[in-house]
């Protein structure tokens, strides 16, 4: 504003002189006001009116009031403005207000008349309202608009609604045709280019395509049927097929589910929108609808993402319906199939109930002569044969109670010929027409029987036979025994029923046998050979006998059919072999025996017979040149060979006394100290000055009874050989001492000692050391040593060292003999 | 006359046989034992060896070795006098060297003969050859 608005007529008083608070209130209001003059011309006009009409104030005072008018009230401002002053004008609420720039607004108008100290005026104020007009004419098209899409979509939803009412009457039996008709359906109705159906694999690896419908050519690919892809490549598509998620992709290229199929799948087809939708079977997802558009990418609306649903949950009914058409088609088949297996089957099936035959295969009239009239016209006890009707009837009651029957067993029949039949009966309880039943297999088994009977006579006979053998026979399965005769049960003891299911391990001396004997046998008897050994058995009282086994598999393949085994008592043969073989070693020995004889006597005899034919030729030939003491020497020299001989023959003579348990022992008290100190001096003698022989004795003579002749030849003996076989200028030392019921001797020499090798065999006759070398001796010295002490109850035990030595020592109980 | 060793450890047979050769001209030489006759051979240098095999320490068969490994008494005439009266023995001693094999007990015209015919053997022989 840019200066105070005047009233007109020269009046001078301004509106703030009267009340500038009312002045204020009117330049501040927001509606355009203004005051015009009974001539029509501005008087006062606001600064929203200024504003809104683009003038200014100066130039709108004393202006004519129809400037900001329309034309078509400016037309008529003569006669208008006089019926405002008079309160008589039909005024419009909306004027198009007319601005500086000749630009029109609508505005809300009021013009009312305004009297004013005499004077009259009128007030026009009016507000733009072209905003608020905008506003209702979009409100006006958007209802329209919005009018239209609903008509359209109720259209849409309509024209689906026909579709899937349409696919829901489809046959869905026939899986190709009516998956076809749902791709195709869904290509067209929502004009998609490719629409198609994915198996998922069992294992949810991997789709592949069973049908794709392209809307180009209004029918299928059949070429693109049978792609597959793999999860691996695909793992976010496949996580939202298999989580139930529908994809629903405008853009496929960006969207998270398909943006792995860009580069291979997408962009080689054209594909630019997919909308794929899970396919459920009895709570499982089992595949994908696919929908993918060609072209300019696609919104999809959400009738197109629940119609997308709606098709797979067709596909769904249609693998459900098929999936059930072919079951039928399969219980068809299997029905016919066993209708064929029944009539045409071997054995007689019947199903009675009420005690009547209420169905009988073919082979049932086969069987029994009577045709299936015959057969539903009586009680199927009727043709039992008389003596079995109790069995068979009761059977057939318990089974029908429910109560535990017999499920198999034999009776007989009369045919219609009156033969009677053996039948052999296998029996189940059934349902048969909502009632209970039985179901009955009958076999023919009349031949059987015939040669059962023929068999067990056949068994019985064998069975006397094999008991009556001499031999005992066994029959083994997995090595118990099955069967075994009376000869066998008593070779071991035992009665046969004892031995009958008995593990074969009752007859062996301890496990160790019983298995290598198993390992031995069954890989023989597999090969198809008999097995044969020689095994020592158990008796039931403990006693071992030795047995002679011979074993063949029934069937070397599958031994579990069992063996068969002979067994003889050899016991007694083994003993007479055992002491053949003793006997055989005892003549061994003698023979041995008598040739180390041989070749002792050949050269220790021939040594003193040589010394007495030489003295003799001496004598003889020289007599009268020898002198009195040669000759006497010569005497000499045969009397020592004479008694070389003799002591030689003695030894020979007591060790065979020895071997044959003849050697005299004849204990009497002796002088014990006086016995070693006579044997001492004799071997002094004997040795000469070359050897030295220390004697120490300890202890006292007790009341001791021993044989002095074969203690002296065993001591005797023992000094002997110590001075034998040791160095000239060696010691030997002899120890005896009397304690506590016993003397102990002890001769210790350091000779050449005794070989490892000998020792076991030191006290055998005739046995000498391999290391005596030219040492003369008759290997008869020890051994009857031995036996002399052995005589005494007494011990000879020796230790020796090659080259070192050799100390023997002899225990003697001083008991009273 | 020839003069005679003999190696024998059983005193009363080599006593025996001493008196009996001297007593029939020869000279006699003895030793008790192996050692002791292979030293006196060749010391003594005897017209003939006779020899015992069992013996103990140096047996007859490394009396025979000995000598006949030595140029002094590879010659010698050499005669065996034993108890061992088996026949393969026998052989083994005339095939290791030896002139003569006799068993004990042997008749001393036995042993005169045998000493003659090896002497006389040798004597229709060079000095050296074996027989």
């Amino acid at each position: 504003m840019d200066k105070p608005a005047q009233l007109p007529g020269g009046n001078s008083r301004t509106i703030s002189d009267h009340d500038g608070l009312l002045r204020a209130a009117f330049d501040a209001l927001r509606a355009g006001v203004c005051v015009v003059d009974a001539g029509g011309c501005f008087v006062m006009v606001n600064p929203a009116f200024c504003s809104m009409t683009g003038f200014s104030t100066d130039e709108l005072i004393g202006r004519p009031w129809t400037v900001a008018a329309p034309e078509e009230i400016a037309a008529r401002a003569e006669r208008f403005l006089p019926a405002v002053l008079a309160d008589s004008a039909h005024i419009p609420d909306h004027w198009k207000i007319r601005r500086k720039d000749g630009m029109l607004f609508d505005a809300l108008v009021s013009f009312r008349p305004l009297s004013y100290q005499g004077g009259k005026y009128a007030v026009l104020s009016f507000s733009d309202i072209t905003e608020a007009k905008r506003a209702d004419d979009e409100i006006r098209d958007l209802k329209r608009d919005l009018e239209h899409a609903l008509l359209k979509r109720t259209e849409l939803l309509r024209r689906n609604r026909n579709v899937l009412l349409e696919l829901a009457a489809l046959d869905k039996s026939n899986r190709a045709v009516a998956l076809q008709a749902i791709l195709g359906a869904s290509a067209r109705t929502m004009g998609v280019e490719r629409v198609s159906y994915w198996r998922l694999a069992n294992d949810r690896t991997a789709i592949e395509c069973e049908m794709l419908f392209a809307l180009s050519r209004d029918g299928l690919d059949t070429e693109f049927a049978g792609t597959r892809l793999d999860a691996t490549r695909f793992p976010r598509y496949f996580t939202a097929i298999i989580e139930n998620r529908p994809v629903v992709a405008p853009d496929a290229q960006t969207h998270d589910a398909t943006a792995e199929f860009t580069r291979d799948y997408l962009i080689p087809r054209g594909i630019t929108s997919m909308l794929d939708a899970p396919v459920w079977l009895r709570g499982q997802v089992v595949g994908v609808i696919c929908h993918e558009h060609v072209g300019a990418a696609r919104e999809w609306t959400p009738e197109e993402v629940d119609f997308g649903s709606s098709m797979a949950t067709m596909i769904s009914l249609t693998l459900e319906a098929a999936r059930r058409h072919e079951l039928n088609e399969e219980l068809a088949r299997s029905e016919e199939k066993y209708r064929h297996v029944i009539e045409n089957a071997n054995e007689a099936i019947v199903i009675a109930q009420d005690g009547r035959i209420r169905y009988a295969n073919p082979q049932t009239s086969r069987l029994s002569g009577y045709s299936p009239e015959e057969l539903h016209a009586k009680s199927f006890l009727d043709f039992v044969y008389d003596e079995d009707k109790a069995l068979v009837g009761a059977n057939y009651m318990k089974r029908m109670r429910g109560e535990t029957a017999e499920s198999s067993y034999d009776f007989r029949i009369v045919d219609k010929q009156g033969t009677v039949r053996w039948l052999n009966i296998n029996a189940v309880s059934l349902d048969w027409e909502g009632r209970p039943a039985t179901l009955n297999f009958l076999t023919d088994i009349s031949e059987n029987k015939k040669l059962q009977q023929s068999l067990q006579r056949n068994l019985a006979e064998r069975e006397a036979l094999l008991q009556s053998a001499l031999v005992g026979i066994t029959f083994a399965v997995d090595r118990h025994l099955t069967w075994v005769n009376e000869t066998y049960a008593r070779m071991l003891g035992y009665r046969r029923e004892e031995l009958i299911d008995q593990k074969s391990l009752v007859h062996f001396p301890d496990t160790a046998s019983y298995e290598a004997f198993g390992a031995n046998a069954y890989p023989v008897l597999a090969s198809g050979k008999p097995f044969e050994a020689e095994q020592q058995m158990r008796r039931k009282d403990g006693s071992l006998i030795w047995v002679h086994l011979h074993g063949i598999a029934v069937d070397p393949s599958n031994l579990s059919k069992g063996t068969i085994w002979t067994n003889i008592d050899i016991t007694e043969r083994r003993r007479a072999v055992e002491e053949i073989r003793r006997a055989l070693d005892k003549e061994r020995e003698l023979n041995e025996l008598k040739s180390r004889f041989v070749a002792m006597t050949s050269h220790e005899f021939r040594t003193p017979l040589a010394t007495i034919l030489s003295s003799a030729e001496l004598l003889d030939r020289h007599h009268e040149r020898l002198s009195a003491a040669e000759r006497h020497e010569i005497f000499g020299r045969i009397g020592s060979g004479v008694e070389r001989m003799a002591r030689m023959l003695d030894n020979v003579l007591t060790i065979g006394q020895a071997e044959t348990h003849a050697m005299d022992f004849s204990p009497a008290r002796i002088d014990l100290p006086a016995l070693c100190r006579s044997l001492v001096e004799e071997a002094r003698v004997h040795a000469g000055p070359e050897h030295h022989l220390e004697f120490v004795f300890q202890g006292e003579s007790p009341e001791a009874a021993l044989d002095e002749k074969l203690l002296r030849h065993a001591l005797g003996n023992l000094l002997l050989n110590a001075l034998k076989y040791s160095p000239r200028g060696g010691r030997v030392d002899f120890r005896a001492s009397l304690d506590a019921g016993k003397a102990v001797f002890e001769i210790a020499d350091q000779g050449i000692g005794i070989p490892k090798e000998d020792h076991a065999r030191m006290f055998d006759a005739f046995h000498r050391a391999a290391n005596v070398g030219n040492i003369s001796g008759t290997g008869l010295g020890l051994a009857i040593v031995k036996k002399s002490i052995d005589l005494h109850g007494g011990d000879i035990a020796f230790e020796s060292n090659v080259g070192r030595g050799t100390r023997f020592i002899i225990t003697l109980p001083l008991g009273k003999h | 006359m020839a003069t005679l060793l003999i190696i024998e450890d059983e005193t009363p047979i080599r006593a025996n046989l001493r008196q009996l050769l001297q007593l029939e001209g020869y000279t006699v030489l003895e030793t008790a034992n192996g050692e002791e006759g292979v030293a006196a051979a060749h010391a003594r240098q005897p017209d003939l060896v006779l020899c015992d095999i069992l013996m103990p320490g140096m047996d007859g068969y490394a009396v025979l070795a000995a000598l006949r490994a030595s140029p002094a008494t590879k010659a010698l005439p050499f005669i065996f006098l034993t108890a061992s009266a088996n026949r393969s023995e026998r052989e083994q001693a005339i095939a290791r060297g030896a002139d003569e094999y006799l068993v004990k007990p042997v008749r001393i015209a036995e042993v005169l003969a045998a000493i003659d015919s090896v002497l006389q053997r040798r004597k229709g022989k060079p000095e050296g050859e074996q027989s």
